[in-house]
Formats: structure tokens, sequence, C-alpha cells
């Protein structure tokens, strides 16, 4: 309605939402934002890592996976150009034990970007298996990445058993990068989850790397949420998700961030993932088969019924989830509520499970039955 | 189509590069060397503004204000990050 009223007849609704994109990356990161916003609208021609509107969350439009290789991309020009033009130089370059982080951050990102390249290129379980593999080499070879307490009382004597804590770590990690990739089903909710995040390095941190993440998350969250042409796809969600775990795991260790922060900034996927393993095991149904009962996909048939555009009920749906969970996280953070290492934060925590608990059951509609897809 | 995606290609390649070479410039001055930062946000010129916008800006600065608790000494000589362990965000 409000293309039709601004814009010649010559200009199509695709050409408007460009338009939109464009101010929007160049009012907060100049020409810079908008050079991104291109190689995004570039990146969403190809044929090659398209997605179907049937095999992707709630999208109902056609578009492409190849989000993930964006923000690589932009991640990769910024740091190649810090690294010629300034003196400074990356942890990863610093640190052996940062250098395998990244490494293994790389690898899960690669998984995805084969997936995203051919779907079903590799099987769930063998995608699984590397996971374990890579983030179980990483932490038995660097057990300083591994806390020994997290202010957690029975859990904190079983983390002094190394093997238990190597165990029970490896497991949060690959569990975690499941559900950052399980969540990634609606315009805004993953992407605007780790913007979040980032900004919280960022502010905590101020190093260029998380400015990079920060800078290309937020414009690729412009992108989903105007366009929805535009996904993470597997390269994206397993990537940001294994950067966002190892920024964790480094942040609770030093005692910078407090386990009760980081469960409350990252809450949606978490909270997401252990329902929908408990809903399925319930139904008698594998723990990792697909289905369309997360509360995502409950909220966004309520949006459906009031808005009509497909478009903006998708993109609300991801705005609204990541806005009271990791952007309210966000908030309080900057509004310093508490000391991001304080255990206080088990207070926000405790009122998102009550939130996802309250809108899961008021988002029910009994009407629909839940489809689902038994894994591979 | 064609013609789009090479215009599109060009550029985001320019602007990618003027992003690149603008934010090192305005972030690189004495970048890592204590109490010897020349760039302010009042002195960043208009230029710095359009091409990093103001996200960007105060990113840099950011990074930049966040340099001066560290030093960080050139490629090769890396075994002593800091002065002060305590201060050292980026060892």
């Amino acid at each position: 309605m409000l293309s039709k009223l601004l814009l010649p007849n010559s200009f199509s609704k695709a050409d408007f939402k460009l338009a939109i994109m464009s101010l929007l990356g160049f009012l907060f990161y100049g020409l810079a934002g908008l050079g991104v916003i291109l190689l995004m609208k570039l990146l969403s021609y190809f044929a090659i890592g398209r997605d179907f509107a049937s095999s992707h969350g709630i999208s109902l439009t056609d578009s492409s996976r190849l989000g993930g290789l964006a923000i690589t991309i932009v991640v990769g020009c910024y740091l190649f150009g810090i690294l010629m033009l300034t003196p400074y130089v990356p942890g990863a370059m610093r640190s052996n034990q940062e250098f395998y982080l990244w490494l293994a951050i790389a690898a899960c990102a690669l998984l995805g970007l084969a997936e995203d390249l051919k779907a079903d290129f590799l099987t769930p379980i063998l995608r699984l298996t590397c996971k374990f593999l890579v983030f179980g080499s990483l932490l038995f070879f660097w057990p300083n990445l591994v806390p020994d307490k997290i202010g957690i009382p029975g859990l904190d004597q079983a983390l002094q058993i190394p093997i238990v804590a190597w165990s029970v770590m490896t497991i949060f990690c690959v569990g975690f990068i499941n559900a950052f990739n399980m969540a990634d089903g609606a315009n805004g909710l993953v992407p605007g989850i780790a913007t979040a995040a980032f900004a919280v390095f960022f502010i905590e941190y101020g190093r260029p790397t998380e400015g990079f993440f920060l800078f290309a998350c937020l414009i690729f969250l412009i992108f989903n949420v105007v366009s929805g042409w535009f996904f993470l796809g597997d390269m994206g969600s397993y990537g940001i998700g294994a950067v966002i775990v190892a920024y964790s795991l480094n942040g609770v260790v030093a005692g910078e961030f407090s386990i009760w922060f980081m469960a409350s900034l990252l809450a949606y996927p978490c909270l997401d993932f252990l329902v929908s393993i408990i809903r399925r095991l319930k139904a008698g149904r594998s723990p990792f088969s697909a289905d369309n009962d997360h509360l995502h996909n409950r909220l966004h048939r309520q949006l459906k019924r009031v808005v009509k555009s497909r478009v903006l009920s998708n993109s609300l749906t991801g705005l609204i989830i990541s806005a009271s969970s990791a952007g309210l996280t966000l908030f309080a953070f900057m509004d310093s509520w508490w000391l991001p290492n304080s255990p206080e934060w088990i207070i926000l925590f405790t009122a998102e499970i009550m939130l996802y608990a309250v809108a899961f059951k008021l988002t029910n509609d009994e009407s629909s039955a839940t489809q689902f897809a038994e894994p591979l | 189509m064609k013609s789009n995606v090479l215009f599109l290609g060009a550029f985001a390649v320019i602007l990618t590069i003027l992003g690149v070479t603008q934010g090192s410039k305005l972030s690189q001055s004495d970048f890592g060397q204590e109490g010897t930062f020349k760039i302010k946000p009042a002195e960043a010129s208009w230029h710095y503004l359009l091409a990093l916008g103001p996200l960007g800006s105060l990113s840099t600065f950011k990074i930049v204000e966040q340099g001066k608790k560290t030093i960080i000494l050139p490629k090769g000589t890396l075994s002593t990050c800091t002065k002060d362990k305590a201060e050292d965000i980026l060892c």
C-alpha cells in the first residue's frame, strides 16, 4: 500500500524493498552498510543455494540460503582489510588456543555451507558426528576452554571431574549449535538474537572482530526482515552458533559473564530446543524429527490471521521473539540492571521461561494439526 | 539481469573497499600505542560519517578507546602483550 502511494508505476515491490533496505543500511552504517546490502542482493540472484518456499520454516516465498556466506564474506573482507592497513593482530594469530577455536568454528560453518550448496549432501547423523568430533577434539586439547565452575550447586562438583566436564561441555556446545539451527525459522529471529549477542560482546570487549560481526549481522537482519529473500542457511546458523558458544565459554571461564547472563541472552534457542525434544518424546516421535509446532510457528499462525502480508507476518514473528528474549537482555545489559558476571541474571532468565510458557500456551491452536517429518 | 548483477557487484566491491579503507584510516592512527591516539570523535570529518555511518564511526571510536588499554605489539613479538595483564582484553 505504502509503495503504491509513494512510488511511480515503474517501481516494483522488489525495487521498493531494495530502496528501504539501502536507506536503512546507509542510515546505520553509511556507504559501507549500503555496500553490504548490495552484496546481499547480488548473492540472492544466484541460482546456487536457492531455497524453495516449501522447504524452510514458515517462509512462503522462494529465497536464498547464502546469508551465512554473505556474513562470512563481509567479516572476512573487513578483517583482511584491517590486517593489511593497521597494526591490529587478531587473537587467532596471537594465541594457539584462539587459532584452534576459530578453526573449529570454520569447520562448523563449512559443514553448513556444504548443506546450503547441496541439500542433503551430508546426512544429519554425519553432520552431528562431525560437530561432536570438532568440539570434542577442541575441548580435549584445550581444556582451558572448559569452565570448572559455573555457579550451579551439584554441577560445579561434577565439573571438577575432567572427563565429566569435557563430556558435558562437548554435548552443550553441539546441542547449542543445533538449537540455534532449529530456531532459525522466522525472518529476524536468529539474526536478531545474533545481533543482540554481538552487541553485548562488542560493548564488553570492544575488539574489531565483534564489531565486524555486529555490523554484518545487523545489516543481514535488515535485509532478512524487510525482504524475506535471504536466510542465514546452515552455514550461518552453524557458524554464528559456534562463534556465540565460543564467546560464551570464554566469557564464563574468564568470569566476565555469568552462566545466567548467557542463559537469558540465548534463552529462546535453548528453551525452544528443550521444549521441542520433550514435545516430540511425549508424542512418541524421534527427538530429531522436524515439525511445525515451535513457538515461532504457533505465533506466526496467530499473526497470519491479523496481518495480510506474508513477509510482514513472518518478520513480525521473528522480531517479537528476538526482541522479547535477547533484545530484552541487551537492553538490561546496556541499562546496567546487574553486572554481566552477576548471578542475579537468573531473575531475567526465569521471567523469560515464564514468558515462553505463557506464549506457548496462548498461541496453541487446537484446529491446526502438527506436521512433522522423521529424520533420514 | 546480467547488467544488474555486474552493476551490483561493482558497487558492492567499491563500497566495501571504501568502508575498509576509511574504517582503517579512522582507527589506525597510532593504534595500539598507549596514550598517543590522535583522532577524537569531535575531530572526525564528515567523510568518515558518510563512509561508515553513525554506528560504524562510533564502533571505530569504541575500538580505539578500548585499544588504549592494550598494547598490541607488532606481529612476531607477541610474547608479552601488555604492561598490565589485568587490563589486557586482547591477549
